[in-house]
């Protein structure tokens, strides 16, 4: 209701591209947004310099790109939560976007998040859909499509939020991060401190009943489905204060029910592979898992948040072009 | 409604009380009309750092609301936030 009233676009194109996102043709600046929308969605890896050159050459600016990028990863979170939530749309929301929450189940809605192309849920098993490619990101041997320290941005290392910010994370960690940087030449620098406070999230479980080494273990299966390597220093830090053999690649590539030693690891890895790959496909019985087997729904939310911050972390990384953080993203005193 | 328990307004304490105020009333001044919490910042309300984290990009993206529809950049912010929902095959 909300984006009908506020948006003035041509008649119609909100519910085609609900309708087919993948495939619906829009022109102009709105076309090389969803262009670029499709790929960081649901293929963040693919994005490389040549899919920004060509967005600068029709004349947008970085700070608009930069802006679509914190904007996606926030939505990534909102998404997540809503699916994991059962949050249902109200009834007006219908009228924009002309579905139900059956069309979840058609078959073009089957590839979305960090779903594999050509790759259904059975074949994919509770093993990674790509191993060799995720495997190749997460050694960290592989530059993310090419890229360095700063990214596909000319930063804006003058921008107040952004040295507020700066400044926050070189007490925390002893250093700026790449991404931080990356992103400071944006419309919305102001959002740079809240991505401080995602970063400082992701350094431990928020709930009392998820277990360190499962909380790691999360992240290194998200990351696994971004096939990126842009925390993957700091996950194997986190491994390590687990006891765990800090192999990022085991720990991301081991079928579940080689890393799972008891009950609650099978669920709490199963479920993080559903909300990082599929979370349109999460449901009600999901969350009772958790409840039935006495973790309760702290911990079914904490897995929940954990991934969808993951998420967005590794799809800004990609769409910026920075090359994985060399530091580890914890608190000097975590370390 | 929805698949967990969550802890509605008038119930909320603390951090989580000032969060769900303050996405309210960014949302509402910002539209021009009155908006209760919405339950999308409700869903992680028994781990509150989820909703914090939340309610803190709210926060900053709108500068609490103050300039929410005058910058240049709604259009595309919606845009953007409908289109990753609709990839995502996530109608909210």
């Amino acid at each position: 209701m909300v984006l009908s009233q506020k948006v003035d676009l041509e008649d119609g194109l909100l519910r085609r591209i609900a309708d087919d996102p993948e495939a619906v043709e829009v022109d102009g600046d709105y076309g090389a947004a969803l262009g670029f929308l499709r790929k960081f969605t649901r293929r963040a890896w693919e994005i490389g310099s040549r899919d920004i050159e060509r967005i600068r050459a029709r004349g947008i600016p970085d700070a608009d790109i930069v802006d679509w990028i914190l904007m996606g990863a926030i939505q990534t979170l909102a998404v997540n939560q809503a699916d994991g939530g059962g949050i249902w749309f109200p009834e007006q929301g219908s009228e924009v976007v002309g579905h139900e929450r059956s069309y979840y189940t058609s078959q073009r809605a089957g590839l979305t998040a960090s779903s594999i192309a050509g790759v259904s849920d059975t074949a994919q098993g509770d093993r990674i859909g790509a191993p060799s490619a995720s495997a190749a990101s997460l050694h960290g041997t592989a530059p993310q499509n090419g890229g360095h320290a700063e990214g596909y941005f000319e930063p804006n290392r003058t921008a107040s939020d952004f040295l507020y910010a700066a400044e926050q994370t070189k007490l925390r960690y002893g250093f700026v991060p790449n991404l931080l940087v990356a992103l400071s030449n944006g419309r919305s620098p102001s959002l740079l401190p809240s991505m401080v406070l995602n970063l400082e999230i992701l350094e431990s479980p928020q709930s009392d009943r998820l277990t360190r080494r499962q909380h790691a273990i999360v992240r290194a299966r998200t990351a696994a489905a971004s096939r990126s390597a842009y925390a993957s220093e700091t996950i194997r830090a986190q491994l390590e204060a687990a006891d765990e053999q800090p192999d990022l690649l085991l720990a991301a590539t081991r079928p579940i029910s080689e890393l799972a030693r008891d009950p609650e690891d099978e669920l709490v890895f199963s479920f993080a592979e559903k909300a990082a790959r599929n979370a349109y496909k999460i449901t009600e019985k999901d969350a009772a898992r958790f409840r039935d087997i006495g973790m309760g729904d702290e911990t079914y939310l904490d897995i929940l948040g954990t991934v969808g911050l993951q998420l967005g972390l590794d799809r800004m990384a990609w769409a910026t072009g920075v090359a994985p953080e060399e530091g580890v993203l914890l608190a000097k005193s975590k370390v | 409604m929805g698949f967990v328990r969550m802890i509605d307004v008038d119930r909320a304490e603390g951090r989580l009380d000032a969060d769900y105020r303050r996405v309210a009333e960014s949302y509402s001044h910002g539209l021009g009309f009155e908006l209760p919490t919405p339950e999308l910042y409700k869903v992680s309300s028994l781990v509150p750092a989820y909703t914090h984290a939340m309610a803190e990009s709210q926060r900053c993206l709108t500068g609490d609301g103050q300039h929410y529809c005058e910058s240049d950049a709604l259009i595309p912010r919606l845009f953007t936030g409908f289109c990753v929902a609709a990839l995502s095959a996530c109608f909210h």
